[in-house]
């Protein structure tokens, strides 16, 4: 994974800790991972497991109640972890953008388009008016608005939620960051608006050369626009690797679970019966041991149960935390029901 | 299609497809008010669809195809403006709320909205019965506990309330309350998208196996032909409240014929590393539903646009097994 | 694929969230606001119900060879406590069953004012169309009325008694129920357990009466909660005014005003009934607070 360039963003050890009547809830459990320049990395998980608290761990907008802990946060040479508030302000939107899920609710409903991707600029760029709006209009042109000038002077409900996400990214990249979060950029949109928007981004990403942290629950688009990434399952990472062998090689039980869960795309081969993984979700309130996957794992067995499961890293392989490799794992009764 | 007059209601029953749909259209008016003339939006228009017994129709369309309004119509929650809508021959606004709720019944999407938050479980589950008055109380909790088994719930979550359960459960939830009184038909309107993918999976397992146990049909309605390759026989692709093209799911997988199915089709994203991002060659105009584009609605977008698209409106080509509306299908040119 | 994998719904079916009740309890047995203020109203509640076997006096009894005795701190004599007013009337009694009389105009004018409030406010609301126009329209009207005038008059054409205190103000003060309850009925409204129960075959009445009327019953408690002790503030200066409750009934609003005259000699008589005012209603506004804090974050997890 390590190449000549360091990476961008080093995360080790990094917890969240989110206070909550019934107790701690252990909202991401010590995760490590580091995500090089100018890459996709995604991180994949269901709701619940923790992708977003990273998300927002990492741009330090973390709620109140929430505490985060690391032994290393380092993004481009900056330490995020002891980083100063104002600091840390003048990162956000500068090196290190943000893309929400939800466009409607990210646009302030009250300013144009122009005024608020101008701001952006002026905020971080010592620039005039005039110049921020000639960066605002040529961002808009970049992700793929039709007549920017016309669009600048327009309030984010005039929009369409494809187009509101348009300018919510050109938003992010009005000040060229290094680094992208993008928490579930497409999941509010139409199928065939998301595919574009995806395209979009990753056309841009090479254009500027900016890194992407992508965070969805869509196995499609992982595989599609992912170089690393890592699953979540309970706010741990079970399985990092680049997507090629995460995808042709899942090693983790859930992984392998996850995969068989999606309806496979045959051009018309109808299967009789979808996989899927049995049982909910585990609290995450309280001392956490062991495997988070084993209530709902095949193979479970009793030393599942207990410390800290550790990393694997086979050779050729993605790394993975389980007990047990693949090959020790007893075989499915492959098929069966079909 | 048409049912004969002279034939009687019983033989209608036995041999007229569980719901015909024909010429439904939907229009709302918008922006009326006070000295202010409202625009018309057309949200369905003249959709004609059969579905016969025991049979999966999906129904693919992205947001505002008027998938949503056609499901409410197709409840009886909604009159259709222009059409009618028949159900074992019979039209449905010459049926009861209370005759109608028995053979039809609806699934929603969000499971957090669609049971009351200040009831138990056993009290959502049979509110049906309840409505209906049938049986004792000591039969309506058993009855209540069978279809919680049936559905994979333990019967002991029965004094539970949805906010202690997860959503695949709480989904299994809304499903036995609408199974419990027998409806023939059950409308899906995307019943797992609010869903994880791993409980996404079990749900459509188990609205398969209650098809085969109950002997339903459904009507199912999402944005995603994934899932409708799984579970669907036939598949309705809407667009702007048009029915666009229909055809058995596995043709329509296998050779979409109008243009935007090619398109869904191709957004699909299935977890193949090795592949790109497709092309979709789709514009970005968003027609806006107020002012419709004249011709054909999808000519903005349509990669294969040609002149006559954006003035002449397509007539459907129906054939055996499926219908498309679009201008590179012509009679005597069925490509 | 094995069998256990597939067919399994649920290998480990457990309830991932305590009972909204639960929860509920859990909250308020931690809220300090809700248990000082419950606490105080029920405290009052029991003293009003009971004032007969609490009173030491009868609290109409003049005596007035015993007029504005002081009270025990000042004189040591426990015959009566806090002592009598003008008439010689044991002014400890006349606390107690003044309790009566603020819990029944503020109960019952919230009872009125409530019932007549929600049942406008859910139909708009849940109706919408044409009923909610009616609505609206009612609503706007009621608001631009000058209330307390309204009251003001009719108490005095009427004239002050308890039914008349509770009928009118039951009826001038319905406006922010209807506000709240037709804006959560038309949020719910939307909801799909709405549609379903719609599906389901059943009628108007039991959806609002069985699914509508269980979810807007919270905000309706609080809303009372907080206009029961603006009504018994009104009550209290009306019958300072002489409007409201007539002498010689024990009311505390009424108190006051006998006490005026001797404001400067006899202090005391004007601080009781007042601090007795000060701590009701406070008493309610927080556990109306209380409440509302409880049961609000409800349902999502």
């Amino acid at each position: 994974m390590d190449s000549a360039t360091p990476p961008i963003l080093k995360v080790e050890g990094m917890s969240v800790d989110i206070k909550v009547p019934a107790g701690m809830l252990h909202a991401v459990n010590r995760i490590d991972f580091s995500v090089n320049p100018g890459e996709t990395f995604c991180i994949v998980g269901e709701s619940g497991c923790g992708k977003t608290m990273t998300s927002l761990a990492l741009m330090r907008l973390l709620p109140r109640s929430a505490k985060l802990t690391a032994d290393k946060l380092e993004f481009d040479g900056h330490d995020l972890l002891n980083m100063s508030e104002a600091r840390m302000a003048e990162l956000r939107g500068d090196r290190l953008g943000m893309i929400f899920q939800d466009p409607m609710t990210s646009l302030n409903p009250v300013y144009t388009i122009g005024d608020q991707l101008e701001e952006v600029y002026l905020r971080h760029r010592k620039s005039t008016r005039k110049e921020a709006r000639a960066r605002a209009e040529f961002m808009l042109e970049r992700v793929g608005i039709m007549s920017p000038a016309l669009r600048l002077r327009q309030y984010p409900h005039q929009l369409s939620g494809g187009l509101r996400q348009r300018v919510m990214i050109a938003m992010t990249l009005m000040c060229e960051p290094r680094l992208v979060i993008a928490d579930e950029p497409t999941t509010a949109l139409d199928v065939t608006v998301q595919v574009q928007i995806l395209q979009l981004l990753a056309r841009l990403q090479k254009e500027f050369g900016m890194a992407i942290i992508l965070i969805t629950h869509n196995l499609g688009i992982v595989a599609r626009m992912a170089d690393h990434l890592a699953v979540m399952y309970a706010g741990k990472i079970v399985e990092t690797g680049s997507a090629v062998d995460v995808f042709t090689r899942p090693q983790h039980p859930y992984t392998q679970g996850l995969l068989r869960c999606m309806p496979t795309h045959d051009h018309g081969a109808q299967v009789s019966r979808l996989g899927s993984i049995p049982g909910i979700v585990p609290s995450l309130i309280g001392e956490q041991h062991g495997c988070g996957f084993r209530n709902r794992c095949e193979f479970a067995r009793d030393i599942c149960a207990s410390g800290e499961i550790e990393l694997r890293t086979p050779q050729g392989a993605s790394a993975y935390r389980c007990v047990l490799s693949p090959d020790e794992r007893p075989a499915r009764v492959v098929e069966a029901a079909q | 299609m048409n049912v004969q007059p002279a034939m009687s209601a019983a033989v209608a029953a036995q041999e007229s497809p569980a719901l015909e749909i024909s010429g439904v259209g939907r229009s709302f008016h918008v922006g009326a008010g006070f000295l202010r003339k409202g625009k018309t939006l057309r949200a369905v228009d003249d959709v004609n669809l059969t579905v016969r017994r025991g049979e999966v129709l999906g129904i693919v369309g992205e947001s505002g195809s008027g998938k949503t309004t056609l499901s409410r119509m197709m409840l009886g929650l909604m009159k259709p403006t222009d059409g009618s809508i028949r159900m074992d021959g019979q039209d449905i606004r010459t049926i009861s709320r209370s005759d109608l709720s028995r053979k039809v019944q609806p699934i929603f999407q969000d499971p957090y909205s669609s049971l009351n938050p200040r009831k138990t479980i056993g009290q959502i589950i049979s509110l049906p019965l309840e409505t209906h008055g049938n049986g004792t109380p000591a039969e309506r909790r058993a009855a209540v506990e069978q279809m919680m088994l049936q559905v994979g719930l333990p019967p002991r979550l029965i004094h539970s309330y949805p906010s202690q359960l997860s959503g695949g459960q709480r989904q299994r939830v809304a499903i036995a309350r609408a199974l419990m009184i027998r409806p023939e038909i059950l409308i899906c309107d995307e019943p797992t998208s609010a869903l994880d993918v791993s409980v996404q999976a079990q749900i459509l397992n188990l609205l398969k196996d209650l098809r085969e146990t109950f002997n339903l049909t459904y009507i199912f309605i999402t944005h995603d032909l994934g899932i409708l390759e799984y579970i669907a026989d036939r598949v309705a692709v809407m667009y702007m409240g048009r029915v666009v093209e229909e055809a058995p799911a596995r043709q329509l997988m296998r050779n979409p014929r109008h243009p935007y199915a090619h398109a869904l089709l191709g957004s699909m994203l299935t977890p193949d590393p090795t592949l790109d991002l497709p092309d979709l060659h789709l514009g970005r105009g968003f027609p806006d539903p107020l002012n419709p584009p004249t011709g054909c609605s999808f000519h903005p977008r349509c990669p294969k646009a040609m002149p006559e698209c954006s003035n002449l409106a397509p007539k459907p080509l129906r054939n055996d097994n499926g219908m498309v509306e679009c201008h590179l299908y012509r009679e005597g040119n069925p490509q | 694929m094995t069998d256990a994998l597939v067919k399994g719904p649920a290998a480990e079916p457990e309830v991932i969230a305590p009972s909204p009740r639960e929860e509920m309890r859990r909250r308020a047995k931690s809220h300090v606001g809700l248990i000082f203020g419950g606490t105080v109203v029920i405290l009052v509640a029991l003293i009003a119900i009971f004032a007969p076997f609490l009173a030491p006096y009868d609290p109409y009894d003049q005596d007035l060879t015993r007029r504005l005795v002081d009270p025990v701190w000042k004189t040591g004599n426990w015959g009566n406590i806090l002592g009598t007013d003008a008439l010689g009337r044991d002014y400890l009694s006349r606390l107690i069953y003044g309790a009566r009389i603020s819990l029944m105009v503020g109960f019952g004018a919230a009872l009125i004012a409530g019932t007549v409030g929600s049942v406008i406010g859910i139909l708009g609301g849940y109706f919408g169309g044409r009923v909610d126009s009616v609505v609206v329209y009612l609503i706007n009207v009621k608001l631009a009325l000058p209330g307390l005038l309204i009251a003001l008059s009719l108490v005095s054409i009427v004239g002050g008694s308890v039914t008349a205190l509770v009928l009118i103000l039951g009826f001038l003060t319905w406006d922010r129920y209807a506000v709240v309850t037709r804006s959560v009925a038309q949020q719910l409204r939307g909801n799909d357990f709405i549609t379903a129960a719609r599906a389901v075959g059943a009628s108007q009445t039991r959806i609002i009466l069985g699914e509508l009327l269980p979810n807007v019953a919270n905000q309706i408690i609080v809303i009372a909660s907080l206009e029961i002790a603006i009504v018994i503030l009104i009550e209290a200066a009306l019958s300072f005014l002489g409007l409201g409750v007539k002498p010689p009934e024990p009311s505390w609003g009424l108190m006051i005003s006998e006490a005026r005259n001797f404001m400067f000699f006899k202090p005391h008589l004007i601080a009781i009934p007042g601090f007795a005012i000060f701590l009701l209603v406070i008493a309610i506004n927080m556990a109306g607070d209380g409440l509302r804090d409880v049961t609000a974050p409800e349902g999502r997890n």
